[in-house]
C-alpha cells in the first residue's frame, strides 16, 4: 500500500469459476482480472448469468475460484483456511444483501454489533451514535427485523456492515427489494460511506438508477469484463446494459 | 396424492427415519413384552405337561388359604398313599415330596442367593419319571442326588462329584448321580434335584411327610373314571384332579403371576409409545409448517382441503405402518434382551423356542399405527388451513403462533382433570387395579396438561436456564436461547417428550429414598434394643427352629426371639391375610412397635387363644377390641382368637393380625422363623461375627447387625430402582432422539440465517456451540418439568402411605445429578445437528432464489 487514494484493497488475476463438470459445464466467470482501489464505489453490472454474484462472492472469500488469485488486503484467500477466512469476513469486510438478512431473534442495535460480538471485541460507542446517526435508526434500536420497514432493515445491514470499519463493504442488490425511495436513501448511505467516512464499497447491481450513484461501473457478460469505466448518468448505463444483453 | 405423499417420504429419508425410530422403540417394547411374556408362558406350560409324564390323577393337600407367598405347601394326611393304591382301576401310586434347600458350589459358596430357589424333589419310579438323564443315572441310593443340567454346567457340577445340600438339617454331602433334562430344557428356571423320597423328608426334617400323591390308571380306566375313584376314596380330605387338570392348574397359576410382570412391562411399553407420539407430533408439526408452500400451491393448483389432508394422512400410515413391523421384528430382538435384564436382577425364567402369537402382530401394529395417526392429525389438519395464497409469499421461516389465554386456561384445567383422577384413584376407595388404573390416568393426564401448559413455560425457563450459557458463550449462548424460545410450541413438545421420562424416574428415586429412609425410621425407633436380625440367607425363607436353639447358646447373647409369618383367611376381614406369629416372653425386650390400644405390655401378655391386630386393618374391617375374630389356617384349622388390642404396623414389619408363635406352630403348622431377634452385650459386629462362627452348620442363616440390615434393604430397594431405570432408558433415548430431530429441523429451517452468521464472522465452533447451547436449554427445561412432576406426584402418591410409616425424603444428590445428566444428554442430542449447522453453506444463505 502507497498512498491511500490509489492503493489496491481488493485485485483478482485471471479468475475462473466453473460449475459442474464435462458437457453440463457452466463457465460463470472466464479469466476475470480486476483491481478495486480503496475509497471507491464502484457498481458490478451485467444481465442474468453473466457472472456479476460469482464473482462477488470470489471477491469476499464466500465461494473458491476454480482458478486464479483473489487478492483482499494484501491476503490471497485461497491461502486460507475457514477458521482464517471467518476471521477475515468478521473483520475485514462488510456485506449487505438484497434480503436484508437480519437475525430475526436480535434487536436493530444488536444485529448492528453482530460482528462485533462474534469477534468478542468491544462496540466503540462514538462510531456506533454515528453510524446509527447516518442511517437515522435512532428510535428503532430496540425494535426487532419484523417490526422494521424493508427499508429500515436495509439499513440497518448497512450500519452492520459499516460497523467494524472494514476494509471493503459488498452490497449484493442492495436496492433489489426496496420502493424507490427506500432504494434511493440506502444509495445515498452508501455513498456518504465512500464520501465521508472513506470506505470502499463493491456493489453489485442490475438497477441502473443504483449504478448511476457509483465512481465507476464494470459491466460484466458472459463470464467476462466487457466495461470498465467511470460511471456515467443512469440513461448512458441503460443503453450499455441493452447493448451487453 | 398418496403417491405424492410417498414421494415426499422418500426424499426426506432422514425425518422420516428419526420419526419411524419413534414408533419402531414403542412397538418393539410392546411386542418385545408379549414374545418375552408368551415365550414363558409356553415353557411352563410345556413343563408341566411333561412333569404330569404317566400321570392320570393327581392328589394334593387342600390349600385353606390361597396365597401367593409365604404359605408351606400342606402336607397330605396321613393313610392318603394306601387309600390310593386301595381304589378301585389303579395301576401304581407313588407318594412325592419336595423340600426347598441351599446348595453350594465347589468353592462353598452358596448358589442362588436372591435368584432362583434350589428345590429338592423326591425321585419318581421309571413310568413317572419325565426327566432324562444326560449323564448318569436317577438317585436310587440314599447319598445319591440328581442335577440339572443348567446347574451343573454353570458350577462345573459332574457325575461322581459331591453336592453339598442344607434343607432344614444342617449341611450333608451327596455323590451326583446322573445330570437330567426335562424334554430338551436345561433349565426349570430353578435349580432343580432329586433323590429317594425318604432322603428328602430327612433333608426337610419331615419323617413321613408327602405333599403329593400320583397314581396311574389301569388299562380301559380313564383319567377321569380314575379320578371318581380316588375322590370316593380319599372322601373330600384332599384335592383330586387329573393328570391334565393339574398341568392346567400349575401353568394357570404362574401364568397369572406372570400377568404383573407383563402389566409391568406393558407400563413401561406405553411411556415409550406417549414419549414416541409427542416426537411425531413435533416432526409433523415442523414438516408441515415448512411445507406450507408446497401445500399452498397444491391449493392453488386445485386440491381440495381434503385431498391435503389425505396426503398427510397417507404419509403418516405409511410411516406408521413400516415402522410397527420393524418394531415388531425389533421385539424378537428385545424379547430376550428382557429375559437378560430381568436374569440380571435374579429373576431367572425358563424358555422354549420363541413365541410370537397373531395377538403379539395385530397388538404391534394397531399401537404403532394408532399412535402415528393420532400424533399426526393435529399438524394434519393444520396443513389444511394453509391458504393458496401463501403459495405466492415469500418462503420466510414460519413465525412463532401467538399463545392464546384459552391455551392457558385449557392446560390448567386439563391438569386439574388429571389431578382429581389421580386424586379420587388415590382416596377414592377403589379397589386394586382400578385405583391403580385411575392414578395412571391421572399420571399420564396430567403430563398432557403439562405439555399442553408448557409453551407458556418455555420462554421464562429459558430466560433462566440460558442466562448463566450467555454469559459463558456469550453471543452464541444469547442466540441459543432466542431461539429456543422461538418457536415455544416446539421447544415444549420436545422438552416435555424428555419429561415425561424424567417424571417418571424422579418418582421412582423418590419413592426408593423413602422406602429405604422408612425402614431406617422403623428399625431405629422399634428395633433399638435388638443387635441383630437373623434371616434366611435368601431374604425371605423361612429358616428352620434350630437356627433360634443355635443362637441362644452363643456367647454374648442375653436373649432370642423369633418371629414367624404366615396367612390366614379371616372371616369379615378378607382372604390371605398376613400374618405376624411372636414370642410373647421375650418380643418386647427387643421389638417395640407402636401400641395404639391395651397398654405398651400388650405383646408380652399375648396368649395363644389371642391375637393383636392392625389399628387402620381392624378399623375398616369393623373388628374392635373385645371382638372374635375367626381364623382359618392354612392348615385348615377354623379358630376363634379374642381381640385384645391394636397396634400401628409401620413399614409392613408386622402382618395384619399377630399370634403367638406357639398358636403358628399348632394351627398353622408353622414351625420355622421368619427373622430372629437376638438381643445381647457388647459390640454388635463382634455379637454377629460369634453367631456367624456359631451358625456354621446352619449356612442358609444369615445374621446382621441393624446397620448392615438397614444397607441390605436399601441394596434391595436400589436393585430394584435399576430395574425401572433401565427399562425407563428406552423411553428417555426416544426423548434425546426427538431433541436431534427438532434441532435438525431447525438447522434446516434456518440454513440462510446460520449462512448469515458464517458470512458476517461467526466461527464454525461458535456454530455448533449455538446449536448445542439450544440443545441443552432445550434439555434443562425437559429436566426442571420433569424433575417438578416428578416430585409432585410423589410427593401426592406418598400422602396416604405416611399413615404406614412412609417417610417422604428427597434424594437431593440423585435430582442434581439427573439434571446433569439432562444436560450432558443435551450436549450428546446436538451433536448431529450442530455438525451439519457448522457445514452449512454461507453462498445458499445470501443468493436469493
Amino acid at each position: 500500500m502507497t498512498t491511500p487514494a490509489t492503493a489496491t484493497i481488493v485485485a483478482t488475476a485471471e479468475l475462473h469459476r466453473t460449475y459442474g463438470e464435462g458437457e453440463a459445464a457452466v463457465h460463470a466467470l472466464r479469466g476475470v482480472s480486476i483491481g478495486f482501489p480503496v475509497g471507491e464505489l464502484t457498481a458490478i453490472m451485467g444481465p442474468s448469468g453473466s457472472g456479476k454474484s460469482t464473482l462477488m462472492h470470489l471477491l469476499a472469500g464466500l465461494d473458491r475460484p476454480t482458478s486464479g488469485s483473489v487478492v483482499v488486503d494484501g491476503q490471497e484467500l485461497a491461502n486460507l483456511d475457514d477458521r482464517r477466512l471467518t476471521a477475515l469476513r468478521r473483520d475485514k469486510l462488510g456485506f449487505v444483501f438484497q434480503a436484508y438478512n437480519l437475525i430475526p431473534v436480535l434487536t436493530a442495535r444488536e444485529n448492528i454489533t453482530l460482528p462485533l460480538m462474534l469477534a468478542g471485541t468491544k462496540v466503540d460507542s462514538e462510531w456506533f451514535d454515528k453510524l446509527v446517526d447516518a442511517v437515522d435508526l435512532g428510535d428503532r434500536l430496540t425494535h426487532r427485523p419484523s417490526e422494521l420497514s424493508g427499508g429500515q432493515q436495509q439499513r440497518v445491514a448497512i450500519a452492520r456492515a459499516l460497523i467494524s470499519r472494514p476494509a471493503v463493504v459488498f452490497a449484493d442488490e442492495p436496492t433489489g427489494n426496496l420502493d424507490s425511495k427506500s432504494a434511493a436513501e440506502v444509495l445515498g448511505l452508501l455513498r456518504r460511506a465512500v464520501d465521508e467516512f472513506g470506505q470502499t464499497v463493491i456493489m453489485v447491481t442490475h438497477d441502473a438508477t443504483a449504478a448511476a450513484v457509483a465512481d465507476r461501473v464494470v459491466v460484466l457478460r458472459d463470464g467476462g469484463v466487457v466495461h470498465d469505466g467511470v460511471a456515467e448518468g443512469a440513461e448512458e448505463l441503460l443503453d450499455l446494459m441493452k447493448q451487453v444483453a | 396424492m398418496v403417491r405424492m405423499a410417498l414421494r415426499g417420504l422418500l426424499a426426506r429419508k432422514l425425518r422420516t427415519a428419526l420419526t419411524g425410530f419413534a414408533v419402531v422403540v414403542g412397538v418393539a417394547f410392546v411386542s418385545g413384552t408379549f414374545i418375552f411374556t408368551d415365550t414363558i408362558n409356553a415353557s411352563f406350560d410345556d413343563l408341566f405337561e411333561r412333569v404330569s409324564k404317566g400321570v392320570d390323577v393327581n392328589v394334593t393337600a387342600k390349600q385353606a388359604v390361597e396365597g401367593d407367598f409365604g404359605g408351606r405347601i400342606q402336607p397330605l394326611p396321613d393313610g392318603t398313599l394306601e387309600k390310593v393304591e386301595g381304589a378301585e382301576g389303579v395301576a401304581a401310586a407313588e407318594a412325592r415330596f419336595e423340600t426347598q434347600v441351599t446348595i453350594f458350589d465347589k468353592e462353598d459358596e452358596a448358589i442362588g442367593g436372591n435368584g432362583p430357589p434350589s428345590i429338592v424333589f423326591s425321585s419318581n419310579e421309571e413310568r413317572f419319571d419325565p426327566l432324562t438323564y444326560v449323564e448318569g443315572g436317577p438317585a436310587e441310593e440314599p447319598g445319591q442326588v440328581t442335577l440339572d443340567k443348567a446347574t451343573a454346567d454353570r458350577h462345573d457340577f459332574e457325575v461322581g462329584d459331591e453336592l453339598r445340600i442344607a434343607g432344614r438339617a444342617p449341611v450333608t454331602g451327596y455323590e451326583i448321580s446322573g445330570i437330567t433334562k426335562l424334554g430338551d430344557q436345561n433349565s426349570l428356571g430353578i435349580v432343580s434335584m432329586a433323590m429317594p423320597l425318604a432322603e428328602v423328608q430327612k433333608l426337610a426334617q419331615e419323617q413321613g411327610a408327602i405333599t403329593e400323591v400320583v397314581a396311574a390308571a389301569e388299562g380301559g380306566t380313564t383319567p377321569e373314571q380314575l379320578k371318581a375313584e380316588i375322590v370316593s376314596a380319599l372322601a373330600g380330605t384332599a384335592e383330586v384332579r387329573t393328570g391334565e387338570e393339574q398341568a392346567d392348574k400349575a401353568a394357570t397359576d404362574i401364568s397369572e403371576s406372570l400377568g404383573f410382570l407383563q402389566v409391568g412391562l406393558l407400563v413401561f411399553a406405553g411411556v415409550a409409545v406417549l414419549v414416541g407420539g409427542f416426537l411425531i407430533f413435533n416432526t409433523f408439526a415442523v414438516t408441515v409448517a415448512q411445507r406450507s408452500r408446497e401445500f399452498a400451491l397444491l391449493r392453488t393448483l386445485g386440491a381440495s382441503r381434503r385431498q391435503v389432508l389425505n396426503s398427510v394422512i397417507a404419509e403418516t400410515l405409511v410411516i406408521g405402518f413400516l415402522a410397527s413391523v420393524l418394531g415388531i421384528l425389533a421385539g424378537l430382538v428385545l424379547a430376550p434382551a428382557l429375559r437378560a435384564l430381568m436374569a440380571s436382577f435374579g429373576i431367572e425364567l425358563p424358555s422354549t423356542g420363541t413365541v410370537v402369537a397373531a395377538r403379539t402382530i395385530i397388538v404391534g401394529l394397531a399401537v404403532g399405527m394408532l399412535a402415528t395417526l393420532v400424533s399426526g392429525l393435529v399438524p394434519a389438519r393444520r396443513a389444511t388451513q394453509v391458504e393458496p395464497v401463501e403459495a405466492m409469499r415469500d418462503a420466510d421461516t414460519p413465525g412463532a403462533r401467538r399463545l392464546s389465554r384459552k391455551r392457558l386456561v385449557g392446560s390448567i384445567a386439563v391438569i386439574g382433570l388429571g389431578l382429581v383422577a389421580l386424586l379420587v384413584g388415590l382416596f377414592g376407595g377403589a379397589d386394586g387395579s382400578a385405583a391403580a388404573s385411575l392414578l395412571g390416568l391421572g399420571v399420564v393426564v396430567m403430563m398432557f396438561g403439562v405439555a399442553l401448559l408448557a409453551p407458556v413455560l418455555v420462554r421464562p425457563l429459558a430466560r433462566l436456564i440460558g442466562a448463566p450459557l450467555q454469559r459463558i458463550q456469550g453471543l452464541p449462548g444469547r442466540l441459543a436461547r432466542e431461539n429456543a424460545e422461538r418457536q415455544p410450541q416446539r421447544t415444549a413438545i420436545t422438552a416435555s417428550a424428555l419429561m415425561i421420562g424424567l417424571a417418571l424416574v424422579v418418582f421412582t428415586a423418590i419413592f426408593a429414598a423413602g422406602i429405604s429412609r422408612s425402614v431406617d425410621k422403623v428399625i431405629d425407633e422399634q428395633f433399638s434394643r435388638t443387635a441383630l436380625i437373623v434371616t434366611h440367607d435368601d431374604g425371605f425363607s423361612p429358616v428352620p427352629p434350630s437356627v433360634a436353639e443355635q443362637l441362644a447358646t452363643v456367647e454374648g447373647v442375653d436373649v432370642v426371639s423369633p418371629m414367624r409369618f404366615d396367612q390366614a383367611n379371616i372371616e369379615g376381614g378378607g382372604e390371605s391375610v398376613p400374618v405376624s406369629g411372636v414370642e410373647p416372653a421375650t418380643i418386647s425386650q427387643l421389638f417395640e412397635p407402636e401400641i395404639v390400644e391395651g397398654g405398651a405390655q400388650i405383646l408380652a401378655s399375648l396368649s395363644d387363644d389371642e391375637v393383636l391386630a392392625d389399628e387402620g386393618w381392624a378399623e375398616s374391617h369393623g373388628f374392635a377390641v373385645g371382638d372374635s375374630v375367626g381364623v382359618t389356617t392354612p392348615k385348615g384349622t377354623q379358630l376363634d382368637y379374642e381381640l385384645i388390642g391394636t397396634y400401628d404396623n409401620q413399614v409392613g414389619v408386622l402382618g395384619e393380625i399377630i399370634v403367638t408363635n406357639a398358636s403358628m406352630t399348632a394351627d398353622w403348622n408353622q414351625p420355622d422363623d421368619a427373622f430372629i431377634l437376638v438381643g445381647g452385650r457388647g459390640a454388635p459386629d463382634e455379637l454377629q461375627q460369634a453367631a456367624t462362627r456359631s451358625l456354621a452348620e446352619f449356612p442358609v442363616a444369615k445374621s446382621q447387625t441393624l446397620a448392615q440390615f438397614k444397607d441390605e434393604s436399601a441394596d434391595q430397594v436400589n436393585q430394584l430402582l435399576g430395574l425401572v431405570y433401565a427399562l425407563l432408558s428406552l423411553s428417555v433415548i426416544v426423548a434425546l432422539l426427538g431433541i436431534v430431530n427438532t434441532l435438525a429441523l431447525a438447522v434446516h429451517e434456518r440454513t440462510r440465517e446460520l449462512g448469515l452468521l458464517r458470512a458476517v464472522g461467526m466461527s464454525k465452533r461458535q456454530v455448533r456451540r449455538m446449536v448445542r447451547a439450544e440443545s441443552v436449554i432445550t434439555a434443562l427445561i425437559g429436566a426442571v418439568l420433569g424433575l417438578v412432576l416428578g416430585i409432585v406426584f410423589a410427593v401426592i402418591v406418598s400422602r396416604p402411605l405416611a399413615a404406614d410409616g412412609f417417610v417422604l425424603t428427597f434424594p437431593v444428590g440423585t435430582l442434581v445429578v439427573l439434571a446433569i445428566l439432562a444436560a450432558i444428554a443435551g450436549v450428546l442430542a446436538a451433536i448431529p445437528p450442530a455438525r451439519r449447522a457448522s457445514r452449512v453453506d454461507v453462498l445458499r444463505a445470501v443468493t436469493t432464489e
